[in-house]
C-alpha cells in the first residue's frame, strides 16, 4: 500500500494539471466577464458645472498666513513650566534676584493665562485648519498624480482619453443634477456602442448608494442616445474602437457642490 | 487574456505564508485525489472479486478445489480471504483430532481475525481523508486571514482608502479559502461514501462468515 500505484496517482495528476490549467487559460464561459477587466479605460469623470478647482486656491494663501501667528507664540509654554522649577530653587538663599522676576509673571497670570488659553485655543483650531488644508492639498496633489499615471497606463491613452473627455462633456451636457447628489458620491456606468456610434445598451455597475443620482446618469446617457464622434472614430481607426470603446465604463462623480 | 493573469497574479503576488499554505492545501487535494482513485478502485475489485466469488461458493463446488483455486492467485481480497482463513485452520486442525467445540471456535476466531484484516484494509486512508476533510477549510481560512490581515496593514498606510485598494489584496487572500475548500469537499464526500461502503462490505463478509462457520459447524458434527 506504501508504494505509489500508477492509475490513482496518474488520475490525481492529470485532475489537478487539468483544473489549474483550466483556471489558467480560462473557462470559455468565464471568457465573457473578459471585458470587465481589461478595462484600464475606466473614464474618471466629473460633473462639474463651477469649477471646484479655483475655491482651493484661494484657500491655500488663507491657509499659510495662518499658521505663521501660530509659530510665534509658541514659545509660551516655557513661561508656563518656569513657575514649576521657581518653587525648588527657593531654599537656597542666592536667588532673590529671580525672586524678583517671579511676581512678574504671577500678578497678571488670572487674566494672561485666560489669554493665553484662548490664544492657544485659537492657534490649535489654525493648526487644525491648516492641517485639513494641508490633506486637501495633497488628496489634489494625489488625484492628479493618480489621473497622470492612469494616463500613462492606457497604451493609446491619448486617443482614448480625447474621445473619453468628449463622451464624458456630451454627458455631463444631457446631466441634470438631483438634489441628492451629494460630493462624494460615485457611480460606474458600463456602456455598450455599436460602430455607428449608437448606444445600444448602458447599466450601472456600480451604484453610488443614492438612486436618484444613479437615475440621473442613466438618464443623461438615453438623452444623448447616439455619439456622432465614436461613428468616426470606428470608421478611421476600427481597431482602436472595438478595444476602447465597443463597451467602456466611465466613473461619474459630481463635484460642482457646496457642502 | 486578463483571466490568465488574474489568477496567477493572484497567486503570485500573495504573501511568502499565504502561499505556503496554498502549497500544502494543493498537496492535501493531490494526496486526497489519490487516495480516493486509489480507494474507488480498491472498492470495485473486491465488489468483483466478491460476486465472483460468491457465485463459486454457493455453486456447491466441492470446498477443497474451491481453496485449491485460490492458491494461484497472488493477491486474495474481502470474502473469498475470509473463506481461506478458516477453511485453512479447519483443514490444520482436522488432522489433530480436536474436539469439535474447540474446533470450531477456533476456526471463527481465524475468521474473524481475517475479518478485522479485512475491514483494516478497507478503512486505509479514510483517516487522511477525514483529516483532510476536517481541517483544510481552516487552513485555507488562516490563509484568508493572513492575507487580508496583510491587505488592512497595507490599506492604513494609505491616505485615500478606495475599494480599489482593499479588494486586490482581499481577493487574493480568498483563494486560500477556495482551495481549501476545494481540496475538503471531495474528500468530506469521498470520506462518507467510503465509510458507508466499508460498513456494507463489513457487513456482508460478516454474514458470510456466519454462514461458512455453520457449514463447517456441519461438517465437524458431521464426522463425529
Amino acid at each position: 500500500m506504501s508504494d505509489i500505484k500508477l492509475v490513482p496517482a496518474a488520475v490525481t495528476l492529470s485532475l489537478h494539471a487539468g483544473v489549474i490549467a483550466l483556471l489558467l487559460f480560462g473557462i470559455p464561459t468565464m471568457q465573457d466577464t473578459k471585458p470587465l477587466e481589461a478595462r484600464p479605460l475606466a473614464i474618471q469623470a466629473k460633473l462639474v458645472i463651477e469649477k471646484p478647482v479655483s475655491r482651493p486656491a484661494p484657500a491655500k494663501p488663507v491657509a499659510k498666513p495662518s499658521p505663521k501667528p501660530v509659530v510665534k507664540p509658541a514659545p509660551k509654554p516655557e513661561p508656563v513650566k518656569k513657575p514649576e522649577p521657581k518653587p525648588t530653587p527657593p531654599p537656597p538663599k542666592p536667588k532673590p534676584v529671580p525672586q524678583v522676576k517671579k511676581p512678574e509673571p504671577k500678578g497678571p497670570t488670572p487674566e494672561e493665562i485666560r489669554k493665553q488659553q484662548e490664544q492657544e485655543k485659537a492657534r490649535e483650531a489654525a493648526k487644525q485648519k491648516a492641517l485639513q488644508e494641508e490633506i486637501r492639498r495633497e488628496q489634489q496633489k494625489e488625484l492628479a498624480d493618480a489621473l497622470a499615471s492612469e494616463d500613462d497606463l492606457v497604451e493609446d491613452g491619448e486617443l482614448a482619453s480625447t474621445y473619453a473627455d468628449i463622451i464624458t462633456a456630451l454627458i455631463s451636457n444631457n446631466w441634470t443634477r438631483p438634489l441628492s447628489a451629494r460630493n462624494g458620491m460615485q457611480a460606474t456606468i458600463q456602456i455598450m456602442t455599436t460602430p455607428t456610434g449608437e448606444i445600444v445598451g448602458h447599466s450601472i455597475i456600480k451604484g453610488s448608494g443614492d438612486s436618484a443620482f444613479d437615475i440621473s446618469i442613466t438618464r443623461a446617457v438615453t438623452r444623448l442616445g447616439k455619439i456622432e464622434e465614436l461613428a468616426e472614430l470606428a470608421r478611421k481607426d476600427p481597431s482602436a474602437y472595438e478595444k476602447n470603446f465597443r463597451r467602456f465604463t466611465i466613473n461619474f462623480s459630481p463635484q460642482d457642490l457646496r457642502r | 487574456m486578463g483571466q490568465e493573469l488574474s489568477i496567477w497574479q493572484l497567486v503570485s503576488s500573495a504573501s511568502l505564508f499565504v502561499q505556503l499554505i496554498m502549497m500544502v492545501l494543493l498537496l492535501a487535494s493531490v494526496v486526497s485525489w489519490y487516495q480516493i482513485a486509489n480507494r474507488v478502485m480498491y472498492f470495485n475489485q473486491a465488489q468483483g472479486e466478491m460476486n465472483r466469488f460468491e457465485a463459486r461458493f454457493w455453486s456447491g463446488t466441492d470446498l477443497h478445489t474451491l481453496y485449491k483455486e485460490g492458491d494461484d492467485k497472488q493477491v486474495v481480497v474481502g470474502m473469498e480471504s475470509v473463506f481461506r482463513a478458516g477453511y485453512k485452520e479447519f483443514t490444520r486442525l482436522a488432522k489433530k483430532r480436536l474436539d469439535s467445540d474447540a474446533m470450531m471456535e477456533a476456526c471463527q476466531r481465524s475468521m474473524r481475525v481475517a475479518l478485522s484484516r479485512e475491514e483494516e484494509a478497507m478503512e486505509h486512508s479514510l483517516p487522511f481523508l477525514a483529516t483532510v476533510g476536517s481541517t483544510s477549510p481552516y487552513v485555507g481560512l488562516l490563509g484568508t486571514v493572513w492575507g487580508i490581515m496583510g491587505s488592512f496593514h497595507g490599506l492604513g498606510q494609505v491616505q485615500q482608502a478606495t475599494l480599489a485598494t482593499v479588494a486586490p489584496g482581499i481577493s487574493e487572500a480568498l483563494v486560500a479559502t477556495a482551495m481549501g475548500l476545494i481540496a475538503a469537499i471531495p474528500a468530506v464526500v469521498s470520506y462518507n461514501r467510503f465509510s458507508s461502503k466499508v460498513d456494507s462490505f463489513a457487513g456482508k463478509y460478516d454474514t458470510f462468515s456466519e454462514e461458512f462457520s455453520s457449514i463447517l459447524h456441519r461438517q465437524i458434527h458431521s464426522r463425529d
